[in-house]
């Protein structure tokens, strides 16, 4: 018999998404699987462009994370050019982007995932929402605004546009910022670095009594990043396989992902996984946490500080709750990365090398807010896309993703409440902030459900809904 | 009371909420006068309550999202298509040219990293034949895009909007906001493939870079232009290429340019039919732009006759 029972559904993720639970004949877990339900198939509408237009179409991919899609295809194009990009360029494009990640971490700490760990674990879903968050704590709302519009008008500034950048040009940047805007942007930084010293408290406070009621969900997979040199790094580096202590298992560039990378189409999805290759294939998480396990080294005093007491007080396995606490140290640094370039680094000098389109293959990556993020486009003679490939976070995080619902599954099924069952997943899914627009280079509307099955016989269905 | 908002994301970006957000201060003074009912990213859903206005970002794709159109024209007072994903199709758009096999055999088997012959099978729902903008699919009452509409326009659209009137929104071109000056250039080559020129306060077109700001309905304050970017025109097109039929974006941008440096009308709309997936990314998938008599899309981009 199928029982429906109805809560309200999950949509503080990007995309949507539904789950579900696999039972055996004694009603053990045996596995869970999230599944997303839209396409829109870029690497097909990519074929044809002009590849100098990728940074700015590709940017379309996702509303979220839209400068890191822009970054990753100038990068790309720059790599296959073999095209140096002035200092100032490249300062200029981290100014923008650390803007992006404040904007993005904020944005999740806050909005997306943040509410059920301010509002606490035992509250109504009606609750666990941002206006709620600014009836019941305004002045923690509005500081929580304040950072993420202090990080979105870094992007507006220098990227021209918040959502959907577009002063990344092959070769450089197309404009600079003025004398003012980067004194306002300083400004603005500096205010962001005294918010998030206070969020981080606030924060930590939320974090310990969330785990205090939930054991943590331990994953065991080796950490996959971005690191220049064992330093935390957004836009350059090579990629790095770290495990439980941050030892490199695996370390190679960009241009050799597909050597690396595999992809698998799961089942009842759009979206496919990413693992890494090997005479056994093996899952890796992506994001945060992943980024600081394998960079030993944050360069910013403030956020080394956040990063000790994290890496202090967190398991050597991955727990779900980790993205949390890594989002914060993140935030930090890029508060602070602002606040050095728009106080002085920039030196005045030039902010592009000329270029031209040609025929060649084009392989860059960035560190986009939730993990690593690889554009790999081919053009003909006429500078036009012939083939195009998109490798990103939330398809190497999905077995981490499937693994941390089944283990909060495993948890919650026994103690025979639906509500809680439901929260618990919610959870789980929402600390790795997973990005489906991104992931099946889609976006779309599914509420989430869960269906659990026993044996492959679908027992019964939950659906959240309110009022 | 405060006037009830309801809100969908179909198949976009989730760019057009964003926007809403980078209200930044005013969206508190939003929050103040509005009640959002239901918001996906913002907030959880509520199916579909009664609402005074709904809002869609995003086309139709799936089965899925055609439902989720029509359930939210039946709960809401005044539908806005909100992006121009809603209202043209957008970047989603694009997929009007492909078969659905064709995008799977790309998206699943083509690629480095892909392993080639795997499908998604089971609960997936079923694509659309095409991609569809909202209102061809419900009556929409209001149509504000932009890609997407800079908070400028959202904030005095939605005002209006809230109070029962017709927005009183601009219908001048990106190029009415744009700083450059147009200046005539002749001898000036068509550069193909630029988005960027030497000069910074001359106009794109006079330097022989395709800026689509004269074709271009202003959503958006004209942004690009002002920071070095030709605009690649993300707000759609002008009004007078929606309604008139013997008007379209390439020869409306071959004869300013003709004007403009000389060159010949025959290179440019040469150049923009092959290149037509850059040059109508955005607005393809509308009937303005594809029924137009003379628009050959699907040819030009290799996929055959219509």
């Amino acid at each position: 018999m199928t029982r429906t029972i109805t809560i309200d559904p999950v949509t503080r993720i990007e995309g949507h998404a539904k789950i579900s639970l696999n039972l055996d004949a004694a009603g053990q877990v045996t596995s869970a699987h999230l599944q997303v339900f839209e396409i829109r198939g870029f690497e097909k509408l990519l074929q044809r462009m002009e590849l100098f237009k990728m940074p700015l179409i590709t940017a379309r991919i996702c509303g979220i994370c839209p400068a890191a899609h822009h970054l990753a295809a100038v990068t790309a194009i720059e790599n296959g050019l073999g095209v140096e990009v002035p200092k100032d360029a490249r300062l200029l494009r981290e100014l923008l982007y650390m803007g992006h990640i404040l904007h993005s971490h904020a944005l999740s700490a806050f909005v997306l995932a943040g509410p059920d760990l301010m509002a606490g674990p035992g509250a109504k879903a009606a609750d666990r929402n941002v206006f709620a968050l600014l009836r019941v704590e305004p002045e923690l709302a509005k500081k929580v605004l304040r950072l993420r519009s202090a990080g979105q008008r870094a992007v507006e500034i220098v990227g021209a546009r918040g959502v959907h950048p577009v002063t990344a040009v092959p070769g450089g940047m197309a404009a600079r910022p003025s004398a003012d805007e980067l004194r306002g942007l300083a400004t603005a930084a500096a205010q962001s670095i005294e918010i998030i010293e206070e969020l981080a408290a606030v924060l930590h406070e939320k974090v310990q009594a969330f785990a205090a009621l939930h054991e943590p969900l331990l994953l065991p997979f080796p950490a996959l990043g971005l690191s220049k040199g064992g330093e935390l790094s957004f836009l350059e580096g090579d990629l790095v396989v770290a495990d439980e202590e941050g030892a490199a298992l695996r370390t190679f560039s960009p241009a050799a992902y597909a050597e690396n990378f595999i992809e698998h189409v799961m089942p009842d999805s759009f979206m496919k996984c990413v693992r890494l290759r090997g005479t056994i294939e093996t899952a890796a998480f992506v994001g945060p946490p992943a980024r600081l396990r394998v960079n030993a080294k944050v360069a910013t005093p403030k956020a080394t500080v956040l990063r000790d007491a994290f890496q202090a007080g967190r398991q050597s396995r991955l727990a779900a709750l980790d993205y949390v606490g890594a989002r914060t140290v993140e935030m930090m640094f890029a508060a602070e990365r602002m606040a050095m370039i728009a106080g002085g680094e920039l030196a005045g000098g030039p902010i592009h090398t000329a270029c031209e389109p040609r025929e060649g293959r084009f392989i860059g990556a960035v560190e986009a807010p939730r993990g690593i993020l690889i554009h790999d486009f081919t053009a003909d003679a006429d500078g036009r896309i012939t083939a195009a490939n998109l490798i990103v976070a939330t398809q190497a995080n999905y077995d981490a993703i499937d693994q941390a619902i089944a283990s909060a599954a495993r948890r919650s099924l026994p103690q025979n409440n639906d509500e809680l069952l439901m929260s618990n997943l919610e959870f789980a899914v929402r600390c790795f902030d997973p990005c489906l627009s991104c992931a099946t280079h889609t976006a779309g509307r599914m509420p989430m459900e869960v269906i659990i099955s026993r044996c492959g016989v679908v027992e019964r269905a939950l659906v959240r809904r309110v009022g | 009371m405060k006037a009830r908002v309801s809100t969908e994301w179909l198949s976009g970006c989730s760019g057009c909420h964003i926007a809403i957000v980078d209200l930044h201060e005013k969206l508190l003074n939003l929050v103040d006068e509005i009640e959002f009912v239901r918001a996906p990213i913002l907030m959880d859903e509520k199916g579909y309550p009664d609402a005074d206005v709904g809002i869609i970002e995003g086309a139709i794709r799936s089965d899925h999202d055609r439902r989720a159109a029509e359930k939210m024209r039946a709960s809401v007072k005044t539908l806005v298509a909100f992006g121009t994903c809603a209202v043209y199709g957008g970047p989603s758009g694009v997929g009007w040219l492909h078969s659905k096999d064709s995008v799977f055999a790309t998206v699943y088997d083509q690629g480095p990293t892909n392993s080639a012959g795997e499908r998604p099978g089971g609960a997936v729902p079923a694509l659309e034949k095409s991609v569809t903008p909202i209102g061809e699919v419900v009556t929409v009452d209001f149509f504000l895009p932009g890609c997407p509409p800079s908070p400028y326009f959202i904030a005095a659209g939605l005002r209006r909007i809230l109070s029962g009137e017709a927005p009183e929104l601009t219908d001048k071109t990106v190029c009415a906001d744009c700083r450059r000056k147009m200046v005539k250039r002749p001898g000036t080559p068509l550069r193909t493939g630029a988005i960027t020129a030497a000069e910074d306060d001359v106009c794109l077109l006079s330097q022989g870079v395709i800026c689509m700001g004269s074709v271009t309905l202003n959503r958006c304050l004209a942004p690009c232009p002002a920071r070095g970017v030709a605009c690649t025109g993300c707000n759609g097109p002008r009004p007078e290429i929606v309604r008139e039929p013997h008007l379209d974006i390439r020869t409306t941008i071959a004869k300013n340019m003709h004007f403009l440096c000389g060159i010949d009308p025959a290179e440019v709309k040469g150049y923009l039919e092959r290149d037509a997936k850059t040059y109508y990314s955005y607005a393809m998938a509308s009937p303005v732009i594809y029924k137009k008599p003379t628009v050959e899309l699907r040819e030009w981009a290799g996929e055959g006759k219509a």
